[in-house]
């Protein structure tokens, strides 16, 4: 009997081990399948897709894949991918004579679309979207080439006061820097994993819901307008300041040489550690004083240099300032409008000690380029502030903060000397990352 | 300070149980069917009861170096141990008791992929990083098992309890730091019937780890492009893995274990028959710490059910056959998310079995001799399947591995010489790996692929033992050392069609040198 038991019970533990678990989850990779077409706003555009290049990235962990259209319409398909949140890039290059044939317009060179929609959600087995394809802007114009917002080491560099951009003329004419605008854009910094959704201050991109703002009286304020955290415009009397085809101008925080010792405003001495971490900005064209603004306190960096300064329209940091972190949008445009008639609202957060940000109609403003830049780490990135048609995407420095690196537009090509900048309108296609260089020099290639 | 109390205690506990010998100690080491048979009487009450000898005692020094190409992804290049091992048994009247204490450091180098406390256990949750490190381990384990004849010849009773603390470090960024304890409570009630013992024992257990990750460069934390190597991983599978912040990155893992073990023990006509079949079940909650008694943020829960069969069938010294079946099955349950972007699964990805089958068969001559010879032989098959459902990675192998061995034992004037020589091969039945193309990660390339590679591979091995004890160091006391050096070649290349693979090395090196005394 107790040997039967005993049997019994080994028996018992043999089924348990028979026991085979069914492999009963339903948990599966997704597919994500992207189709394109041309935006509304391009007109009807009969044009082909094949050869359209198509990123996808994944938000959170940074995989890309990349595929590529070879037929005339149609999608590209991702199978197999890890579900989340992605990031979808699309770029197309259409030849001049295709590009004549669909619309009837001549051009001298290969024509850019691009696209772009940002965090989607693929958490279905088959997740479809559709891109809307838009055409770069262009060789006509101004372009910001140079961001160097990250600044240098805060130990033995320059920390942010040696921040600058660079204003680079992508035309064939002598275009004047008289009257240009330059706006850092305002908008959410928050990481997205840690914005509160569920506030009405906050649109479902995790944006800024201007409409709940205190005194908003504008109708369509998120979408007919752009709001501006500091706004500053070149001086001039329209043909004071000439650049030449493929030249530059550089703007800068304060016009030294940040590599040299030098006085600050209240008398000290700083110096710099290290001056390669730095650079040396004596050579800018322009550069930002506040101490001249009523009401601010400046930096005691922000001296009263030689240097053309720019006038301040909407300024209520104490210098010029961009966020080393990324968090930055910078924005170029042209205007007629009287800027005195822009409103200013506080942030939809309503917060105490929350600064006034001034209102741009988008009617009012021949907007010349954009650039939307970001955290370097994944998760601290925010949502995305400049809407898809004036920039597909965004970019960051590789090494983040206070690294002494900047954001350099690619070249496209070079004509006669020249160089031409490639501008796709889509910033995380169109721009390189290097070592900050105010020498106007610097090229991809 | 507390632990040096701790330590002390643990090594008089030991040292007392093991205060004097029936003069059977020193042939634990040295004759495998004895290794066996005291090795068994410490699983539980039954077996500590049967075993004939009721006061032995051992307490080895030991160090250990191993190197070599020829590993696991998730194994260190390097490994140093040094370890101090106090156990025996002592009985006192009706109580027989046994101890076991050991404190051992352990130096590991060029560890990738791995920044938890214990390596390659098979766990799905851990954070890793792909950069490769130094690791310092400390490990304090604690074993006893305290038995009483409640009817001598009839009913005994009693309880076992094992006791694990582990600390792990890293030197090189990221830096985890990993405590963990364990505990682990096994009462036992046993029937004697003639030529029968027949045990009963559950188990209940409990365990806790907290791993935390730090950066000493500022540059490295943030996740950047630049330094992919450096990011902190959670794992959550084999290939599933979500970026952390990295800077005070913590995990916590608790454990709660249950099983129950029946042992059988029967003897006929000189032979001794052993039995055990247990089963255990340890269900593992992967968590960030919690944000208060009220609220905490459970990433996963993973569960692993263990199965084991246990056979030994002994003539003495002469004959010992010994079969052994275990059967492992884990599957997890996935819940993180880092809303909005990640949402949770809330459903198992990971699957994980292992089944392995060992058979081993020993003899010792039972001639007069000056040099008595033994020979053994065994065969090991190992199957195992991972599978990471999410991110279609699979990795499927099976290997069998025979050996043969030979030894040569001599007693002279008191003193004992003993030398083993095991050859054997490593030959993979089946192995498959699956990973889709959209799926190719570095861990995919650097973990998975790896490892498909080394099991993929035909190998051989030679293993040579060799000890000496003798009473000449200390009159009352035998003393002995032991060497061991086991080496394994990979045979043929190791190549991967696909250069940003890596691939194993090509050999790998175990030695071991302890020194004894036998109590």
């Amino acid at each position: 009997m107790r040997k039967n038991l005993f049997r019994i019970a080994i028996a018992c533990i043999g089924l348990l081990a028979a026991c085979k678990k069914d492999n009963d989850t339903s948990l599966q990779p997704v597919s994500i399948n992207v189709g394109f077409k041309v935006a509304e706003e391009m007109g009807k555009l009969d044009i082909s897709f094949k050869t359209a290049k198509v990123t996808i990235s994944n938000i959170v962990t940074g995989q890309k894949y990349t595929g590529v259209l070879d037929t005339d319409a149609g999608q590209v398909t991702f199978n197999s991918v890890v579900p989340g949140n992605y990031n979808i890039a699309v770029s197309l290059d259409l030849s001049a004579k295709a590009y004549e044939t669909a619309t009837g317009i001549k051009s001298d060179g290969t024509v850019f679309f691009s696209g772009a929609a940002n965090a989607q959600a693929a958490m279905a087995p088959q997740n479809n979207f559709t891109v809307e394809l838009r055409t770069g802007s262009n060789t006509s114009t101004w372009l910001i080439k140079q961001i160097y917002y990250a600044g240098s080491n805060t130990k033995d560099g320059a920390l942010f006061r040696d921040q600058f951009v660079e204003l680079y003329n992508n035309s064939d004419q002598v275009l004047y820097a008289d009257s240009l605008y330059l706006c850092q854009v305002e908008g959410v910094e928050t990481a997205l994993e840690q914005i509160d959704f569920a506030q009405p201050w906050v649109l479902p991109t995790g944006q800024w819901n201007w409409a709940v703002a205190t005194g908003m009286a504008a109708t369509n304020p998120n979408t007919d307008y752009i709001y501006a955290a500091s706004l500053f415009r070149i001086p001039g009397n329209g043909t004071t300041y000439p650049v030449q085809p493929g030249n530059s101008i550089i703007i800068a925080a304060t016009a030294i040489n940040h590599k040299a010792p030098y006085q600050d405003a209240s008398g000290k001495t700083i110096t710099v550690r290290n001056p390669d971490l730095t650079v040396d900005l004596q050579g800018a064209d322009f550069d930002v004083y506040m101490g001249n603004q009523p009401g601010i306190n400046p930096l005691p960096s922000d001296l009263n240099t030689n240097t053309p300064h720019l006038t301040v329209v909407h300024n209520f940091n104490r210098d010029f300032v961009m966020d080393a972190n990324g968090r930055e949008g910078i924005m170029i445009f042209r205007s007629q409008a009287a800027t005195s008639t822009w409103k200013s609202y506080k942030t939809p957060n309503n917060t105490t000690d929350g600064k006034l940000k001034m209102q741009l109609p988008k009617k009012d403003m021949q907007i010349l380029d954009v650039v939307e830049t970001q955290q370097t780490p994944l998760n601290k990135r925010g949502p995305k502030r400049i809407s898809l048609d004036l920039d597909a995407g965004f970019n960051f420095v590789g090494n983040g903060a206070y690294s002494s690196q900047a954001l350099l537009r690619k070249t496209k090509q070079r004509t006669g000397g020249r160089v031409i900048l490639q501008d796709t309108n889509n910033s995380s296609v169109d721009f390189i990352t290097i070592k900050a260089d105010p020498s106007k020099k610097a090229f991809s290639n | 300070m507390k632990k040096v109390y701790l330590l002390f205690t643990c090594q008089l506990l030991s040292v007392g149980v093991i205060a004097q010998s029936d003069g059977a100690s020193d042939s634990l080491l040295t004759y495998q069917a004895s290794a066996l048979q005291f090795r068994q009487a410490t699983q539980g009450v039954t077996m500590l009861q049967h075993y004939a000898s009721g006061n032995v005692g051992i307490v080895t020094l030991q160090g250990t170096a191993a190197s070599g190409g020829y590993r696991l992804a998730q194994e260190p290049q390097q490994h140093r141990e040094a370890a101090f091992k106090s156990e025996g048994i002592k009985t006192v009247e009706r109580f027989k008791l046994y101890g076991q204490f050991t404190y051992s450091r352990t130096w590991d180098d060029s560890l990738a992929w791995m920044l938890s406390g214990v390596a390659a256990d098979n766990r799905p949750y851990y954070f890793a990083a792909g950069k490769a490190g130094k690791y310092d381990r400390q490990s304090y384990q604690m074993k006893g098992l305290a038995s009483y004849a409640l009817h001598p010849g009839k009913w005994y009773t009693g309880a076992g309890i094992d006791y694990l603390y582990q600390t792990a470090f890293r030197s090189v960024d990221p830096r985890p730091s990993v405590r963990q304890f364990a505990l682990t409570i096994r009462p036992e009630i046993t029937w004697k019937n003639d030529r029968h013992w027949l045990g009963v024992q559950p188990m209940i257990g409990y365990g806790y780890e907290n791993t935390s990750v730090q950066y000493k460069n500022t540059q490295y934390q943030h996740n950047f492009d630049s330094y992919p190597e450096r990011r902190t991983w959670l794992m959550m599978g084999m290939g599933y893995m979500q970026p952390r912040s990295g800077q005070g990155e913590q995990m916590n893992i608790r454990i709660r274990k249950g099983g129950l073990t029946l042992f059988h023990q029967y003897h006929q006509g000189g032979w001794e028959l052993s039995t055990q079949a247990g089963w255990e079940r340890q269900r593992s909650f992967f968590s960030r710490p919690p944000e208060s008694s009220l609220k905490e943020t459970r990433w996963g829960t993973y569960t692993l059910d263990r199965y084991q069969l246990a056979l030994l069938a002994q003539q003495g010294q002469r004959h010992s056959l010994q079969f052994r079946a275990v059967l492992l099955n884990g599957e997890d349950f996935n819940s993180y998310s880092a809303p909005p972007l990640v949402q949770a699964l809330n459903a198992t990805n990971y699957h994980y079995q292992q089944q392995q089958v060992t058979v081993h068969y020993s003899h010792l001559s039972s001639r007069k001799v000056a040099w008595v010879p033994g020979w053994g032989a065994s065969l090991v098959w190992q199957h195992e399947k991972k599978q990471d459902f999410i991110t279609a990675h699979q990795l499927n192998y099976s290997m069998v591995t025979p050996s043969l061995s030979g030894e040569l034992h001599r007693n002279k004037g008191g003193d004992r010489f003993h030398t083993r020589l095991t050859g054997g091969v490593q030959l993979p039945l089946s192995a498959s790996v699956h990973v889709l193309p959209t799926q190719m990660t570095a861990f995919s390339r650097e973990v998975v692929y790896y490892d498909y590679y080394y099991y993929h591979t035909t190998a051989a091995s030679l293993d040579w033992q060799a000890s000496y004890i003798t009473r000449k160091v200390f009159s009352t006391l035998p003393a002995g050392v032991t060497l061991r050096v086991r080496y394994l070649q990979a045979l043929g290349d190791i190549s991967s069609p696909e250069p940003s693979i890596p691939v194993p090395g090509t050999n790998n090196i175990w030695s071991s040198l302890a020194f004894h005394l036998y109590l």
